[in-house]
């Protein structure tokens, strides 16, 4: 493992204690809400901020080891990272943005130009170099701060929020682009997003993280069809049920019950697909056991599709097409039934949360 | 109308001195020795001045904007005390701490025969008394407005913290260095109260032009109005100077 991290700081009545372990050539990417504490996480692997207690080591070697007196400051710690504003030095060209890390690490002005030139080769931006970064566009400048934290040549490449700058039309090339560039470094790196998409496209590993802890982490597909929060099943865009089972009936913590295809006993987590959720307009009878009626709570356009959130007795969302949405003339407040298939319904233990050391 | 009094008030005396200008003799009184001497000595003082407030005002302004340390407020407080300090008073508070009976001056002078009363070292370093805060001020707004991000990308990137000041802090804010010099320089040159009671008023030595100015006006009014007349010059001089660079600073 060339990262290990086991970071506890406190801030005022704040506190994050993750325990983080990437390997050579990993990108992990670390997800989570607002405040979540992943910007403090990535300033402390930079050194721009201390940990109160724990153990950061880079190569096995202790960078920030407060029980040992230990504090490796940010120039001498070699973790390059890219910043949500990629903060450029405006008043130098492009080359010498990217020239900056190589000269302040002790090679010759003519040296650390001819490394930049080849990191802008490498980049596609062998014709911006003499450029000022204002010049630059969102995605231009996005590879210039990469070019530029690759060429002091880091043993950590940490990078918050890379593309959250960017508009929509130019993420999804920047994103395949940056998993490109990202794959000639072979050390570890940390992304830090609060998109699902970005990390997909990047990231080897998930770890996710909530008021200061690792609440899940995994592979896309681990995290996708387990989660464990709802901020998990909220990003991933899958229902979450906490309920408790004795056979293959689940009994939601709402009072709802649910025929499943699995045979559980105890406390469990149920996943359902919104768009496994069928709606009528009346009982549809017959052979899908799980069927209720409810109302519409929330209606939610996401482009042709539409998400509707339902009432009570199961406040789960259901996906319907807009054409649907019409032919049902349906409007927040009307009555629908909703069903259910038991086999489209997935059950693991919520007891043993695996994924989680 | 308040304002067109306002005006008049500013610019009547303007009119009064450019009317009472000797237009033949003007030459000759600037070429006067008296004039010659202040004229030289304020230049040397006034760079002087701003050279020792952005040796010690810059890392000032920096600790000021940068560092939070118990009491930073009070050192701010004590550091624009000389913009709104009667220059008079700085001059008797300089008298009193390195006059050769000072707290600082008498061991200065027993021990290494050091002597800044009537000295144009002394001139400067009323000037630079005065005039500083004005630096320390200038800088300091630009540092709190430039985003520690950016010192922050430095270090990450390997530089230390003096090739951080130097290749990514200082060259930020340039314009606000060169708009604070200029301000400080403005200032030591008008420079009078302090001078005068701490340096005294020695022709060559410590006689700069605001005090060659008020010498003269005794009985060698030319002069005193032609100096005057090059004082306002360089003044406007100055102003037109940092128009020009905060218009341009702001325009790229």
């Amino acid at each position: 493992m060339s990262l290990s991290a086991d970071v506890r700081v406190t801030r005022r009545a704040f506190e994050l204690s993750v325990q983080l372990e990437v390997a050579d050539g990993e990108v992990v990417a670390i997800l989570g809400p607002n405040g979540s504490g992943k910007t403090t996480l990535v300033r402390t692997l930079a050194g721009l901020e201390s940990i109160n207690s724990g153990l950061v080591t880079i190569d096995d070697v202790a960078v920030d080891d407060p029980a040992n007196g230990i504090f490796v400051v940010p120039e001498r710690r070699r973790c390059a990272v890219v910043f949500q504003d990629y903060a450029l030095f405006s008043h130098m060209s492009v080359v010498e943005n990217v020239a900056f890390g190589p000269r302040s690490r002790g090679a010759t002005r003519l040296e650390s130009r001819r490394r930049a030139h080849e990191w802008l080769e490498t980049f596609g931006l062998a014709a911006r170099g003499a450029e000022r970064p204002e010049r630059l566009s969102g995605g231009e400048a996005q590879r210039v701060a990469l070019a530029r934290a690759l060429a002091s040549e880091p043993r950590l490449l940490l990078m918050d929020e890379p593309l959250a700058a960017l508009d929509v039309s130019a993420r999804s090339s920047v994103r395949s682009e940056l998993r490109r560039h990202l794959s000639s470094f072979d050390g570890p790196s940390i992304i830090v997003t609060h998109d699902p998409l970005d990390a997909a496209a990047v990231a080897d590993r998930l770890v996710i993280i909530e008021n200061g802890l690792v609440v899940q982490h995994g592979t896309l597909r681990e995290v996708t069809s387990r989660p464990r929060t709802d901020y998990v099943a909220e990003l991933m865009g899958v229902n979450l049920v906490r309920g408790h089972m004795d056979g293959t009936i689940l009994v939601t913590h709402d009072g709802a019950t649910l025929q499943t295809t699995h045979d559980r006993h105890g406390e469990v987590f149920a996943v359902i697909a919104p768009r496994d959720v069928a709606l009528y307009s009346n009982s549809p009878g017959g052979s899908p056991r799980n069927a209720w009626s409810t109302r519409v709570a929330h209606i939610h356009r996401l482009g042709e599709r539409v998400r509707l959130q339902l009432d009570a007795p199961l406040r789960i969302a259901a996906e319907i097409t807009e054409a649907a949405l019409d032919q049902f003339a349906l409007v927040e407040g009307s009555p629908v039934w909703a069903s259910v298939k038991a086999t489209q319904i997935d059950v693991y233990d919520a007891g043993v949360r695996d994924g989680v050391e | 109308m308040i304002a067109a009094i306002t005006v008049a008030f500013i610019t009547i005396p303007l009119v009064g001195l450019l009317s009472k200008v000797s237009w033949s003799t003007l030459w000759s009184d600037l070429t006067s020795t008296v004039a010659v001497d202040a004229l030289g000595l304020s230049l040397v003082c006034s760079m002087w001045a701003v050279a020792l407030s952005l040796l010690f005002g810059v890392p000032l302004a920096w600790i000021l904007a940068r560092t939070d340390f118990p009491g930073r407020s009070l050192v701010r407080a004590l550091a624009t005390l000389p913009m709104v300090l009667p220059p008079v008073v700085g001059g008797v508070a300089l008298l009193l701490a390195f006059g050769r009976d000072g707290v600082l001056g008498r061991p200065l002078f027993s021990l290494f025969g050091v002597q800044l009363t009537f000295t144009t070292a002394g001139a400067v370093m009323a000037e630079t008394f005065v005039a500083m805060p004005f630096l320390v001020i200038t800088v300091e707004a630009a540092l709190r407005s430039v985003h520690p991000r950016f010192e922050e990308a430095a270090s990450t990137l390997g530089a230390g913290r003096w090739t951080t000041f130097r290749r990514v802090t200082l060259p930020t804010i340039a314009p606000s260095l060169v708009a604070g010099s200029a301000l400080t320089w403005a200032r030591a040159l008008g420079e009078f109260g302090a001078t005068i009671t701490f340096a005294g008023d020695i022709q060559g030595r410590t006689q700069t032009l605001p005090l060659a100015v008020y010498v003269a006006l005794e009985g060698n009014e030319h002069v005193a109005i032609a100096l005057s007349m090059a004082l306002l010059a360089i003044s406007i001089a100055v102003l037109v100077a940092l128009r020009s660079w905060w218009l341009g600073a702001i325009r790229p």
